[in-house]
């Protein structure tokens, strides 16, 4: 289960302990800038930044790492594809090609544009997947707490992660049984997949149920702030977080000085 | 003091069929009542009205004396004196990790930041899940999900703890220590409430017994009286105990003691005095042995060794051993257990002392208050000696020290046992559970068997 091994990791990697408010600051201001550039030089540069991060510092292993990329890969390199197509005047055809009577023209401005939702797309998924692969759940809703999200939303989060792993374990168990009962054909399996996904929603209304109960049992009366207790954390470190400044600064201005590159 | 009482409760599912039936139910301050019954007997229902989750149909229940009141302040009230272990950790543990669910109860009673902290960590100590405080629920395991589910209704220092089916599920290991940590709380004046199917469990922990059958009560009384009602027992779909089981063939051959036993030590004194007068005795070979030899018999450290009849057993440990002889029954290797029969002579075995030290609890300053040096000179007086602890600050106190224990579960009984075959033993025992061991050793002594002396510092 990947979901499983990406929260492993979180709780496992090398750069768990830095201040999970600087892994907040680097990944946030990195997607931001390289969201608003308009070459795909930036991205280019934060998806080498985070990616040396996750793989070298972090110490994450590249399998993980390259099965995790291959979603937004395949977006990137879809729209790519389609955007060269469809996009720019025909005035400046880079290359055209015939299939079945017809003639496909890939024009310039379509294909800088479309490399740029590329990169834009690789980058941001990239700087999000170092947050997901460093920082454990348990101490983002801590980082989120710091950010002034509201409660509710923060501890209906934590309810939800908490519970995603009870059902990752009841849907296996469940699936297990059903395997273990003969494989049928494709259409069985669509069958019994529709099973087990209402077994599944039933018992998801169970549990709310039973841990209503057990909350009222804890004296719950229906505030919120009752899960987000935290010992009291520490000021954050000035250094690290010049270091990052200094950094996302600098980065901020090559994406100024390259807003009107393009590389074709 | 009748902590908590319910007086003809009835309640009756949403579709009309009746979960319990006319139920009078009371518990004693400081007691440990267990509940029995088959699946579907009412067990987990007549909890959820214990706080206040339901409400019966007809009946009233108190607290204290004072009736449930069920309105905001009232629940409140219940549900902080009356804390609730829930059979599956799953339906409790909500928090995304230990130390935050450990705080919930805490922080949804309003208290202020250092005190939850406070509460939080004598908690997790308490249970032994420091080094697991920041992980998330579903990295732990079954037992010691278990235990950060005890720990979160501790935090919250209720007076009466109910658990449905506290050992249920787990190793026997996880069981133990599960058992360790509730009977270390009933030591501190917490009222336990647990329900189970486990009956040598309910035979030897439980002051008093409920036995339900179709959401009415069967039967309520003292282990020993529950399970002398062999009617009773197989008419609710329940079981005996092993012991018990034991004592009844031992009995129907005329082999007796009067009570019927539910721990070892009952069963070891109800069968010991007919054993004296038996011809035939088990006991450990000292050297290699065969079918037919005869051979000599010393009692060395409380166990009973064969010895080759040659050497001058009176001189060899003089003090220690007596003379018995007797014929080997089977071959046997030095070490294993063999059956000696035509015994001649006699067998007496002094018993040992019990030396009990007391540990401050956690609240106290726990391990940290104790000397570790005053701990290794009372360990290492000379002659062999077994070693129990008992609570976790003296677990704590014991790992500390490096010393290898002996007891770590059923610690009095299996240090009373241990003297009684002539063993030392030195007891570590963590606050309050001093005076149970005291009690317990008393209890025995005067049961008029052999005595055992035992001595506490102060």
């Amino acid at each position: 289960m990947i979901s499983s091994t990406i929260d492993t990791i979180a709780h496992t990697n090398r750069l768990r302990h830095v201040d999970t408010r600087l892994k907040i600051i680097f990944a946030l201001a990195t997607l931001i800038i390289t969201v608003a550039s308009t070459s795909p030089i930036p991205p280019f540069l934060a998806f080498i930044t985070a990616t040396g991060l996750i793989l070298f510092a972090a110490k994450i292993p590249f399998r993980t790492y390259f099965l995790l990329l291959l979603t937004p890969l395949f977006f990137g390199l879809v729209s790519l594809l389609l955007m060269s197509l469809f996009f720019g005047y025909s005035q400046s055809p880079l290359y055209s090609f015939e299939i079945i009577s017809h003639t496909f023209v890939i024009q310039e401005e379509g294909a800088n544009m479309g490399l740029l939702v590329a990169s834009r797309t690789i980058a941001a998924s990239a700087c999000l997947f170092f947050l997901a692969l460093t920082t454990p759940m348990t101490e983002l809703f801590s980082g989120l707490k710091w950010l002034r999200i509201p409660d509710v939303v923060i501890e209906l989060a934590m309810i939800i992660y908490r519970y995603i792993f009870v059902f990752i374990e009841e849907a296996q168990l469940m699936l297990l049984a059903s395997r273990m009962r003969g494989e049928g054909d494709f259409r069985a399996k669509i069958e019994v997949f529709s099973m087990l996904a209402s077994t599944l929603f039933l018992r998801s209304i169970y549990q709310g149920d039973k841990l209503f109960i057990a909350m009222n049992s804890r004296c719950y009366e229906g505030e919120t702030n009752s899960l987000c207790y935290q010992e009291k954390s520490s000021r954050i470190g000035i250094r690290p977080l010049f270091s990052i400044l200094i950094f996302e600064f600098a980065f901020a201005y090559v994406t100024i000085m390259t807003q009107n590159m393009t590389l074709i | 003091m009748k902590i908590i009482e319910a007086q003809n409760l009835v309640y009756k599912y949403p579709d009309g069929t009746k979960a319990l039936d006319d139920i009078d139910f009371s518990v004693d301050k400081g007691s440990i009542t267990a509940i029995m019954g088959q699946n579907g007997a009412g067990k987990s229902t007549l909890f959820l009205h214990l706080n206040a989750t339901l409400r019966p149909i007809q009946g009233t229940l108190y607290l204290k004396g004072e009736a449930f009141a069920y309105d905001k302040k009232g629940l409140h009230n219940i549900r902080r004196t009356v804390g609730m272990v829930f059979q599956n950790p799953n339906d409790q543990l909500l928090a995304p990790t230990v130390r935050q669910d450990i705080a919930f109860g805490p922080k949804n009673l309003k208290l202020p930041d250092p005190e939850i902290k406070q509460r939080v960590n004598e908690a997790l100590r308490l249970v032994g899940m420091e080094a697991y405080a920041d992980k998330p629920p579903h990295f732990l395991s079954g037992g010691q999900k278990k235990r950060v589910a005890i720990a979160g209704v501790i935090a919250m220092k209720p007076e009466i703890i109910v658990l449905d089916e506290p050992t249920a599920g787990l190793d026997p290991q996880g069981c133990s220590e599960i058992i360790d940590i509730l009977d270390e709380l009933n030591a501190e004046g917490k009222t336990i409430i647990f329900s189970t199917h486990d009956v040598d469990l309910a035979a030897k922990w439980a002051d008093s017994i409920y036995v339900l059958h179709e959401g009415r009560i069967k039967r309520q009384g003292v282990p020993s009286q529950i399970f002398a009602d062999h009617a009773m027992i197989s008419q609710t779909g329940l079981r005996l105990p092993a012991f018990v089981q034991t004592f009844r063939e031992l009995k129907l051959r005329g082999i007796s003691g009067s009570d019927s036993p539910l721990t070892m030590l009952n069963f070891v004194e109800s069968v010991s005095k007919p054993f004296d007068v038996l011809k035939v005795r088990c006991a450990i070979a000292g050297t290699d042995v065969h079918s037919g030899e005869t051979v000599g018999m010393v009692m060395k450290n409380g166990t009973l060794y064969t010895k080759r009849i040659e050497t001058d057993m009176n001189t060899d440990n003089p003090g220690t051993s007596t003379t018995a002889m007797g014929k080997v029954m089977h071959d046997a290797r030095a070490g294993e257990d063999i059956v000696v029969s035509e015994m001649t002579g006699t067998l007496t075995s002094n018993t040992g002392d019990i030396h009990i030290v007391p540990i401050p609890r956690i609240i106290e300053g726990g391990s940290r208050a104790v000397d570790l040096e005053a701990i290794h000179a009372i360990i290492s007086t000379p002659g062999p000696k077994k070693i129990g602890a008992m609570g976790t600050s003296a677990k704590v106190v014991v790992r500390k020290a490096g010393i290898k224990c002996d007891f770590e579960v059923d610690v009095i009984q299996s240090s009373i046992l241990a003297a009684l075959r002539g063993q030392n033993v030195v007891v570590f025992a963590t606050g309050g559970m001093v005076d149970r061991v005291i009690q317990k050793i008393e209890c025995n002594n005067k049961q008029g068997g052999q005595q055992i002396k035992y001595s506490s510092l102060p």
